[in-house]
């Protein structure tokens, strides 16, 4: 007793963090309190600067014919026959299972604060924010990871489809389910409350299960599974993909992302990606935080759900605009263009990602580090790091102001590339150019207004 | 024209970019106090909660090392509580409480009140610069 009694303050003292030792307060933003400092306005102006400059130059500079559409695999990487092997792979399931059950006791046997309990780390920091990042440089991690898919397995469901799902479906069930968890995440007032956490986890394992069981394992992880339909998104970005054999192979960044599958509910999954994120830097700015200063915390969360909402409404807005103007071009209905253009903003929203939430993972992650030595909370030390504090000095607000304006950069030129190149690829000649107006001008507005963010 | 974009930006963030880290050139005078020296704060505010309503600075500027003084007073009990720094102080209505800190960390840091009778407010924004 006298140990955990000790630990508090040590950890207290050290964290940057966050949530009282009571309730999780209005602006638990799932979890965080601490707030990067505002990009200063010379960078800013650089940024947007860049943008622009990138923008022209796609228009007038770049190749002719396309080159990242229907584009090959690459080289086999080494150790592919590694790779490959099923004992590879179960053994990193295995270990992803066992984490995930971890995680769910920890939830409701560790310490029911928010920041001394293993599952708010981890779920809103390491998997939401971490995860997703090595989606992006590594490929799809989750296909071998997700415990969801192991469990189901290994009881022995979804091997077969029971029932078709509806193509009109599309991908909506995921794209539903992910406006829920970033409604969670960045407006519910118990977000971050560990016995929560523990239910809902309880509760998405069934929803999983249900439905691989009903409409199979296979379809249910691309149409259904939240996650795994967000984290294979991610992961075209990234210079790796599987053939149909299973072989890892090497390929161009973003090359992945012109043969995403075009369904209905895919342009939902990324605006509601693209308009959740850039919330949530809004929220965390000086004018939000003015507006509802004084809100209780029932009317803050009302608040909040009505800024997400509006935000992937705007954002949706802005993107079917654009792209009503370009269709008037080419001559064709806006939806289908729509449809074609989507995946140009994955990179874009994954920008964002990077920016809003690339100190949180480095400084607030490490409170995962601290609790996964105790995470039943029994007086227990099992990697040595439960007296470790939180070191906020690996990050200086220069190297954040210089990642969040790199990643909104790059992410903008990357969909600038994949536009020019998918406009290429479907237009000829100066249709190609013109139909890419609307869609950069809508591009240099996102980035500029995720510039305008960090910087307020 | 690829190359002259590539100069441009170049260019761009040359000129831009400050002359000097504005970080060494403002040395805070206060950064060596690790003991907290409260007769001498270098910044502070005064903030009020009444019939729902904040009075105060929706943003306190310091720079890291400054010791900052946050005055709080309001017409319910309740507690203030400083985010990451942790620094908590019970207020009784009517009274004011006095919440002290060094300001070692760079951030923002909302500065959060909850009362009785659901009273909440952001009252703050301590914003500590490098």
């Amino acid at each position: 007793m006298r140990l955990r009694q000790g630990r508090i303050p040590a950890i207290a003292a050290g964290m940057l963090g966050m949530i009282a030792l009571e309730a999780a307060p209005a602006s638990a933003h799932g979890f965080g309190g601490r707030v990067d400092l505002p990009v200063p306005r010379w960078l800013f102006l650089f940024g947007a600067i860049t943008a622009l400059v990138v923008s022209f130059v796609a228009l007038g500079a770049l190749w002719s014919t396309p080159k990242l559409q229907h584009r090959p695999l690459g080289r086999v990487v080494p150790l592919a026959a590694l790779w490959r092997s099923p004992i590879a792979a179960g053994i990193f399931r295995a270990i992803a299972f066992i984490f995930f059950v971890l995680v769910v006791f920890a939830a409701f046997a560790g310490r029911p604060e928010s920041l001394f309990n293993l599952a708010p780390v981890v779920v809103y920091v390491w998997f939401w924010v971490g995860l997703a990042c090595l989606h992006a440089f590594f490929g799809d991690l989750w296909k071998t990871l997700s415990p969801f898919d192991t469990l189901a397995r290994l009881i022995g469901v979804g091997a077969t489809q029971r029932r078709a799902l509806p193509a009109a479906f599309g991908v909506w069930p995921a794209a539903i389910g992910l406006f829920l968890f970033v409604w969670l995440e960045l407006a519910a007032p118990f977000a971050a409350d560990p016995r929560f956490l523990g239910w809902l986890f309880i509760a998405y394992t069934m929803v999983s299960l249900t439905g691989m069981t009903v409409y199979g394992r296979e379809t249910w992880n691309q149409r259904g599974e939240v996650f795994a339909v967000y984290f294979s998104l991610l992961a075209r970005i990234s210079p790796f993909a599987r053939d149909e054999a299973g072989t890892l192979h090497l390929r161009a960044w973003l090359s992945g992302l012109p043969s995403a599958p075009a369904v209905p509910g895919s342009i939902a999954v990324i605006m509601v990606l693209l308009g959740s994120t850039t919330f949530d830097g809004f929220s965390r700015g000086t004018l939000w935080q003015g507006w509802t200063r004084t809100m209780s915390e029932g009317a803050g969360a009302l608040a909040a759900t009505a800024g997400i909402v509006g935000t992937i409404g705007l954002v949706a807005g802005a993107y079917a605009g654009a792209m009503a103007v370009a269709s008037r071009v080419s001559g064709e209905r806006w939806h289908p263009m729509a449809v074609r253009f989507a995946h140009t903003l994955v990179p874009i929203a994954f920008a964002y990602v990077i920016a809003h939430y690339f100190s949180l993972l480095f400084i607030e992650g490490q409170i995962g580090l601290i609790v996964i030595s105790d995470p039943l909370d029994m007086n227990m030390n099992i990697f040595g790091t439960a007296y470790w504090e939180v070191n906020t000095a690996i990050l200086t607000p220069l190297m954040v102001w210089y990642v969040q304006v790199a990643a909104i950069v790059i992410g903008h030129i990357a969909g600038v590339v994949l536009a020019h190149d998918r406009a290429i690829d479907r237009y000829e000649g100066s249709m190609a150019l013109r139909t890419q107006y609307a869609l950069l001008a809508v591009m240099v507005l996102f980035t500029a207004i995720g510039l305008l963010i960090l910087s307020g | 024209m690829l190359i002259i974009a590539a100069i441009a930006v170049i260019a761009a963030f040359v000129l831009l970019r400050p002359k000097a880290d504005p970080v060494e050139t403002t040395p805070s005078p206060s950064s060596i106090s690790t003991p907290i020296d409260t007769s001498s704060p270098s910044v502070s505010e005064t903030f009020s909660y009444a019939d729902g309503a904040v009075e105060g600075p929706p943003i306190v500027h310091a720079t890291q090392g400054d010791v900052v003084e946050l005055i709080f007073a309001s017409d319910v009990d309740g507690e203030a509580h400083l985010h990451s720094y942790e620094v908590m102080g019970d207020v009784t209505a009517g009274e004011s409480v006095t919440l002290t800190v060094t300001a070692d960390t760079a951030g923002r840091f909302p500065l959060e009140f909850h009362g009785e009778e659901n009273a909440h407010a952001e009252v703050t924004v301590l914003e500590v610069t490098p």
